[in-house]
């Protein structure tokens, strides 16, 4: 309790307020240009958190993602084109409000259902992180050898919807993290006699090559988006009367982005996609979704929201990013030395409470912003592509020299972009590979250690119960996720037929 | 790529991988150990990975061709795209590989102000900015703001370039 106090006093510090309100208004403009997603907004800003503060550098990332899920609404409702995956389920029945005139009020019931959701979300954080926390305390080497398997399990049979090919990412994934010394006798593996690798590949390079150079490299042969009308920039809260009316959907929203967020794998547009959905199945007037209902709205803007902070839950309380967002996030967290999981609330108390206390007033600042900036967001929306992409790039290209002043390192980045780029051609998904890098050390150095421990006999993975109910939940997962393949495989047969 | 059906995908991506595996398992195997090793080795891990993702590569070619034969390449077949479409598509892409790749070459040499401009007026002008007044001003902009923003606000030192002394 005195540690959520002394965290909520980090939200009166002038640092943790200009990161809330910078994080948000970047992330909300950012965002607000189809096709930039809120992990490459937040990518951009990685290379200049090195110098911060470790709570002000993570409330800064953090509102990135809590604005961007506002902006990524605003060309949904206005060009029909979601700003971010998230945001489709709004284009339905924001653009449907915005051909009847009624863009404002569709943009003021997703920025309110965006903060509703937002601070269910954080509430739900609170609760739960440190409970689970606890438990993976009594972890032995053992229990973090399965935990990371687990990890693996969960990203590789839900990312992409190939079980496979989720596999051979996240071992591309575990191979980089190989890369330079060995943990346990210091030899050098797989580094070609290049001094720059000894310290293995740093995850944050990894991170904005696949998310940041890979999505210019797309974003280039793709068409430029619509344009949107100025007119529009005219925002329109929902009144009490509405409220009650949205109070329903929200709901619903709110309890689709708790189980989404919490499950690696799930993420925004899952839960925005599924809130909709039940949303309209509930509602008194179904008839109205699809043709500018404000619930059909509500649901998925608030599901989205909630998601922003659910999604932190495995992340802080077992190390485990389970969407491209929560690994920007982690790589801010390696950045300034501290490992997410268990042992974050023994070490870094302070940053944790801080990061809960900044999540709340990005929320806030996400209602602040959301008033004013509707009329700068059109404007960048109109602005010509190529000026975009051009200007992106050169901020990803001098972030990454700043952190290192290393050619290497941004050689390694374009590298690793045009790497990205094949992985997409060939349909490969890139959160297993970032999650098996990260998780490589984890696994390989408590496998090694458990062996030690137990004089190399591995039934030591076995008679540790806590280790023994991972592997079982790891292989059920791998066998459900096998089985949902081979019936999806069924399915395409039956359609094509 | 994009042409490609999606058995046909696969088995590219099943090739590379078993390739790509079967150089990483060599390369671990070579691996030397220390006196202070453990019984696994610095090896051990990455061959039991590499063994992996090899199996892996051959059950997704395998599953490839039960994929074809069951029709599902056919459903998901993407449309083709026209000849012009397709050389725009490579053009860009492969420019924009390219102006990287200069930029890493020029930023020692030329500087940190100099190339960021280039690099502006270089990926600009290849995904679509005419190359006219508005081009050339927000080139000529970015590198010292940018030189600006990193120097004096981040503290952060660029390389001014071995070509200006």
């Amino acid at each position: 309790m005195d540690n959520l106090l002394s965290g909520l006093s980090h939200v009166a510090s002038p640092g943790v307020i200009a990161a809330a309100f910078g994080g948000v208004l970047w992330g909300t403009m950012g965002c607000a240009l189809p096709g930039i997603a809120p992990s490459l907004a937040m990518a951009l800003l990685l290379p200049f958190t090195i110098g911060m503060d470790p709570t002000t550098a993570l409330v800064l990332l953090a509102s990135v993602y809590v604005g961007a899920e506002y902006g990524g609404s605003i060309p949904a409702i206005l060009i029909r084109t979601p700003g971010t995956n998230a945001a489709a389920a709004t284009v339905v029945d924001g653009y449907a409000m915005a051909r009847q005139g009624r863009a404002g009020e569709a943009l003021g019931i997703s920025l309110m259902s965006g903060f509703w959701g937002g601070i269910f979300g954080l509430v739900v954080l609170v609760l739960c992180t440190e409970s689970l926390a606890k438990v993976a305390l009594a972890f032995t080497p053992a229990a973090y050898f399965s935990l990371g398997v687990f990890g693996l399990s969960i990203i590789a049979g839900l990312s992409g919807g190939s079980l496979l090919k989720g596999a051979i990412s996240a071992l591309l994934g575990l191979m980089l993290a190989f890369v330079g010394s060995d943990p346990i006798s210091g030899v050098p593996r797989f580094t070609f006699g290049s001094a720059d690798l000894l310290g293995g590949i740093k995850p944050i390079l990894i991170m904005v090559g696949l998310f940041a150079v890979t999505e210019m490299l797309v974003q280039i042969t793709e068409p430029a988006w619509a344009k949107a009308n100025k007119s529009e920039a005219k925002l329109k809260l929902p009144n009490w009367v509405m409220s009650k009316r949205l109070f329903k959907p929200q709901a619903i929203g709110a309890v689709m982005g708790t189980i989404e967020g919490i499950t690696p794998g799930g993420g925004g547009s899952v839960a925005a996609f599924m809130a909709y959905s039940e949303a309209k199945r509930w509602s008194k007037r179904p008839e109205e979704f699809g043709h500018g209902s404000p619930e059909g709205i509500a649901a998925p803007e608030c599901a989205n929201n909630v998601v922003t902070a659910t999604a932190l839950i495995p992340l802080l309380s077992l190390g485990i990013p389970g969407s491209n967002s929560a690994a920007i996030l982690l790589g801010g967290f390696l950045i300034h030395g501290l490992q997410p999981g268990p042992l974050l609330f023994e070490k870094a108390p302070a940053v944790v409470y801080g990061l809960y206390g900044g999540l709340l007033v990005a929320n806030i600042a996400m209602v602040l912003i959301g008033m004013v900036v509707l009329a700068p967001c059109i404007w960048l929306v109109n602005r010509p592509k190529p000026y975009l992409i051009a200007c992106i790039l050169a901020l990803v290209m001098s972030g990454v020299f700043a952190i290192h002043q290393s050619l290497f390192e941004v050689g390694l980045v374009i590298a690793v972009g045009v790497a990205g780029y094949g992985m997409r051609a060939l349909k490969l998904p890139v959160l297993p590979l970032v999650l098996g890098l990260v998780l490589g050390y984890l696994v390989e150095s408590n496998y090694r250690r458990s062996l030690l421990i137990s004089d190399g006999d591995p039934m030591i993975f076995l008679t540790d119960k806590v280790s023994l109910v991972l592997l079982v939940l790891a292989v059920l997962l791998t066998a459900y996720t096998l089985s949902r393949e081979l019936f999806g495989a069924k399915e395409k047969v039956v359609g094509g037929d | 790529m994009s042409q490609l059906g999606e058995a046909q995908r696969d088995r590219i991506l099943a090739l590379l991988t078993a390739a790509l595996a079967a150089t990483y398992v060599a390369g671990a195997r070579g691996l030397e150990d220390s006196l202070l090793s453990d019984a696994v080795g610095a090896g051990g891990v990455p061959q039991a990975v590499g063994v992996t993702m090899l199996v892996s590569a051959l059950a997704l070619f395998g599953k490839s061709f039960i994929g074809e034969q069951r029709g599902v390449a056919a459903t998901t077949r993407t449309e083709a795209q026209a000849p012009g479409d397709r050389r725009r598509f490579v053009v860009r892409t492969v420019g924009l590989v390219l102006i990287l790749c200069s930029y890493v070459v020029l930023l020692p040499r030329a500087g940190y102000p100099v190339s960021i401009s280039l690099l502006v007026l270089s990926a600009g002008w290849l995904a679509g900015a005419a190359l006219r007044v508005p081009l050339l001003l927000c080139a000529a902009a970015a590198g010292p703001v940018m030189w600006a923003l990193f120097g004096l606000l981040l503290q952060v030192r660029m390389p001014f370039g071995t070509w200006w002394g």
